[in-house]
């Protein structure tokens, strides 16, 4: 049964096949095979799941050698898949969730979401989703890093494809640039880390690696910049600080492809590095300090930008960066589980609110600035309310899934920082305090969309709920973000630790313990009173409009200015390193390009023509002369064997 | 002194040269042809020296297949002749320059 | 041999060397074909010396009979022309001609003065089958040992008819 997991990574690698070559599949084939691959997959999926719960802690998991792909002296790698709890689980969460989504798209993205330069924008969609979910199993599924990074750069790919599907949009040309530029950078890091590896360990497959890794100097150099080369990879795909400034932009394109790509799966796909190289993490305290850091830092650096922004989709992004961060806090900190955990919930309710949002603009003709929407509650009841729960888990309301799974990372924090790493303080205090701050952008957005007066009604005229293909996704996972968080409670039954420590304690490791953490109910109440503070101030503000946004702005507007341009870090980026790499560039072209490499090739078809127009002089056109020609050769040959040279 | 092969294969030898010479220097295309004619014959004359001397039959075959074949030649070469010099008033190989260059 | 056929041979022999200067160097086409035929009667006389008189049959019937006709008929339909004896504007061929098939002569002749003993032998016993007549002799072989050229050259013989009938059919419409 476990052989089903060659089932997960292979259907959705059909479901692209078949879109992509039989050009003239109809508009509803295309819905069928589409998400219909990836459900196959999700039942594979479950079927692993399944194999694995049978199986007992110590043989938790299946190697599956697929065939030998690479022999080369000492080196040997294979092609095969890695199937344990966390690559179960991930693999769940990427064909669940993207079945889902993919259902929603088939409503979504009929009609005039399609249409672009290409005719068959429909079918070109689904092709390139089924393309993104086969290379994120591949990533998830790997069993060493070599193939992970195929299913890396694969994920890179689809998602410049899927941001730039709006072809004949510059500005969704530059945004799906703008992101494979970043995610290159992170693949560098990514790639010498691998190479690391090799050097080192003499080998990149998982066994080899982690088997060996504790070999290496404690918190040395060498293990440091493995993680921090790591960590490159990781902030690239997850959009982390310093490279995080593609994910707003990647909003230009599909809401679907942004529930799927830009929430749930692809930018978690940093979060599951790490945590699948714990042991290369647990050797470097220094490591998994800096991953920690990065998380806590990016947490507020994030909810601060989604404060100021009125771009719907934008703040749901700067949301889900804010969150990821919060998984690399779990991570960072050595509790994978929690990081672990709330990516599972996070890709529940942020896809739910991307589908909600999906809702939002359909109604409104393609609007994204909420401060021309309002009062959609009557209009848009389903949405309404789906899109309530999503906002109450996100800000981790008690029963609701991100509850269980925030209060899992800020507790791991609050538990290592008291248990002898003190550094961790700035880390769970940035935690607490974001998620306040969460609390209030998440319900402005709330209140701003759905209440108060419709701030422009001709808009606002034909809006209506979407219809069922839309709806059903977004009633079941209003139904997973609210009871998905009950199967792992940490410090009464917390299952996740349980189901991941299978996989957890499977290689040597040092560093801090890799055990349950204790209850912390200080930090659980102090988040909770932050949580609800930050629901008072949004409440005040944007629907009792006392004081009104506008006085609140105006209370502090350079502040206000510099939140809103998103603190001109892009600006920065432009003058620090893109206009430096330009001019870079337009110098070597005009000295190396030009006057080198177009030289060298003119002179060689100069050289090829001089020749041939010397050597034309032999083609007489005269039978005689070629006859002659014949002769000599004759000659020749009659020579060498008639003078004892052939002899 | 008594004629004995070598005296054959050096008459042959003559033949070919000459034959050779009538190909590269004349320009008359039917002279040219003939030439090519005398060529293959010098040839027989070799073959067959070589026939009776060596008591082999493989020499006289050879002649045998020749002369066919040079029939044969002689055929489709003077069909391609005459429909190339039909529309021309002078019959000069020197005049089929159009593959120069 | 003895003393009549040494005498048969030697006048052959210079009778083909002129008759084939002759085709060289003749004016006008009919010369060049009459020495041709005169060059190729001395060759099969030559041929009766060395045992093959089918083939020397075979050289008066086909190639003095046959070839030789159709070339004088192509000759008189082609009209004759006299283009100045052996002129040529092509530089330097006439002098690199005599060159190289002179060169080629003279090696021929030495490697040939080289090693008059080598040739001699009975190979295959073909000369004792004289006593049954030489076209008996040549027949047993044609039709046994060398039956695939012989079938072979039928097939040549088919196509080249083919080949010559399309080439001669007249393209209507075209100004002549």
């Amino acid at each position: 049964m476990q052989h089903l997991i060659w089932g997960v990574l292979l259907f959705p690698l059909a479901g692209f096949v078949v879109n992509t070559l039989w050009q003239r599949l109809r508009g509803d084939a295309v819905a069928w095979i589409g998400p219909g691959s990836v459900f196959l997959a999700f039942i594979c999926a479950l079927g692993c799941f399944a194999w694995l719960q049978g199986q007992s802690e110590a043989t938790r998991y299946a190697d599956e050698i697929g065939w030998r792909w690479a022999l080369a002296g000492q080196f040997r790698l294979d092609f095969g898949l890695q199937l344990d709890t966390l690559s179960s689980t991930m693999s769940l969460i990427v064909t669940g969730v993207g079945f889902l989504i993919l259902v929603y798209a088939t409503g979504y993205m009929s009609g005039e979401h399609s249409f672009t330069a290409g005719r068959d924008g429909y079918r070109r969609f689904f092709s390139q989703m089924d393309l993104f979910i086969f290379t994120m199993l591949l990533l998830v599924l790997a069993d060493n890093y070599l193939w992970l990074l195929v299913g890396w750069a694969g994920v890179g790919l689809t998602s410049y494809l899927l941001i730039g599907f709006y072809f004949d949009r510059p500005s969704a040309v530059k945004a799906a640039r703008k992101a494979f530029v970043m995610n290159v950078i992170g693949d560098w890091g990514l790639m010498v880390a691998i190479f690391m590896m090799f050097i080192l360990f003499g080998g990149v497959d998982f066994r080899t690696v982690f088997s060996h890794a504790h070999t290496l100097p404690f918190n040395g150099t060498v293990i440091t910049v493995m993680c921090l080369l790591l960590l490159v990879g990781a902030v690239a795909k997850s959009a982390q600080l310093p490279l995080y400034t593609w994910l707003p932009d990647a909003m230009e394109g599909p809401t679907p492809v942004s529930a799927l790509i830009h929430a749930a799966t692809m930018v978690t796909a940093g979060v599951y590095l790490v945590a699948r190289s714990y042991p290369i993490y647990q050797q470097s305290p220094i490591g998994l300090h800096t991953v920690a850091f990065i998380g806590a830092i990016g947490t507020i650096f994030a909810a601060g930008l989604g404060l100021a922004n009125n771009d719907i989709k934008r703040i749901l992004a700067y949301s889900t960066m804010s969150q990821i961060a919060y998984m690399f806090v779990g991570v960072g900190v050595a509790v994978y589980s929690a990081g672990i955990f709330h990516l599972l919930e996070h890709a529940f309710f942020k896809a739910l609110l991307f589908m909600g949002a999906g809702a939002v603009m359909q109604a409104m003709h393609e609007e994204l600035d909420i401060q021309k929407m309002g009062g959609l509650k009557s209009r848009l009841p389903f949405t309404y309310w789906t899109f309530l729960i999503g906002v109450l888990a996100i800000i981790g309301t008690p029963g609701f899934s991100g509850f269980f799974s925030k209060e899992d990372v800020i507790g791991a924090a609050y538990a290592r920082a008291s248990h002898g790493d003190p550094v961790l303080w700035i880390v769970w205090a940035l935690a607490v305090i974001t998620a306040g701050l969460t609390a209030i952008y998440m319900f402005r957005l709330f209140f701003l969309v759905f209440h108060g007066q419709s701030r422009d009604p001709g808009l606002a005229a034909h809006a209506h709920d979407p219809q069922p293909s839309m709806r059903i996704p977004m009633a079941v996972l209003a139904v997973l973000s609210v009871v998905g968080g009950w199967i792992s409670i940490p410090g009464v039954y917390n299952e996740m630790e349980a189901w991941l420590s299978s996989t957890l304690h499977r290689y040597p490791v040092r560093g801090p313990a890799l055990v349950p953490q204790p209850f912390e109910p200080v930090s659980l109440i102090l988040t909770l009173a932050v949580t609800l503070a930050g629901f008072l101030v949004a409440w005040q503000i944007y629907y009792r409009r006392s004081p009104s946004p506008q006085r609140v702005a105006s209370m502090a507007p350079g502040l206000y200015r510099f939140m809103a341009h998103r603190y001109y870090v892009d600006e920065l980026y432009e003058l620090l390193i893109v206009r430096p790499i330009k001019v870079a560039a337009s110098a070597l072209n005009r000295f190396f390009e030009l006057d080198f490499v177009d030289a060298t090739v003119d002179f060689a078809a100069a050289a090829v023509t001089w020749s041939s127009r010397r050597m034309r002089v032999a083609q007489t056109g005269y039978v005689r002369n070629y006859a002659l020609a014949i002769l000599f050769g004759a000659v020749l040959l009659v020579g060498y064997y008639f003078t004892g040279l052939g002899r | 002194m008594t004629p004995g092969p070598e005296h054959f294969l050096v008459l042959s030898a003559i033949l070919f040269s000459l034959g050779t010479l009538g190909v590269l220097v004349r320009r008359d295309p039917l002279i040219m042809f003939m030439s090519i004619e005398l060529m293959l014959n010098s040839v027989n004359l070799t073959f067959v020296t070589f026939s009776h001397y060596l008591s082999s039959a493989d020499g006289q075959m050879f002649v045998f297949i020749i002369i066919t074949v040079a029939a044969a030649e002689v055929v489709v070469g003077l069909a391609l002749i005459v429909s190339i010099f039909q529309t021309r008033h002078a019959v000069d190989v020197d005049e089929l320059d159009e593959m120069r260059g | 041999m003895n003393g009549v056929e040494s005498v048969v041979f030697w006048i052959a022999a210079i009778s083909a060397v002129v008759s084939g200067i002759g085709v060289v160097t003749a004016r006008s086409a009919i010369y060049s074909a009459l020495s041709l035929i005169v060059t190729l009667a001395q060759l099969a006389v030559l041929y009766l010396l060395l045992n093959a008189q089918f083939i020397a049959a075979a050289q008066i019937l086909i190639y003095a009979g046959a070839v030789m006709v159709l070339f004088l008929f192509v000759i008189t339909l082609l009209g004759v022309q006299d283009l100045g004896f052996m002129g040529q504007h092509l530089p330097g061929q006439r002098v690199l001609s005599v060159l190289f098939a002179g060169v080629l002569l003279l090696g021929v002749v030495f490697f040939v003065a080289q090693s008059p003993h080598a040739i001699t032998g009975a190979r295959a016993g073909f000369n004792a089958q004289l006593d049954r007549g030489n076209v008996e002799a040549f027949g047993s072989q044609l039709f046994t040992v060398f039956v695939f050229p012989f079938e072979a050259t039928t097939l040549l013989l088919i196509v080249a008819m083919i080949g010559a009938v399309a080439l001669g059919r007249r393209r209507g419409r075209q100004q002549s």
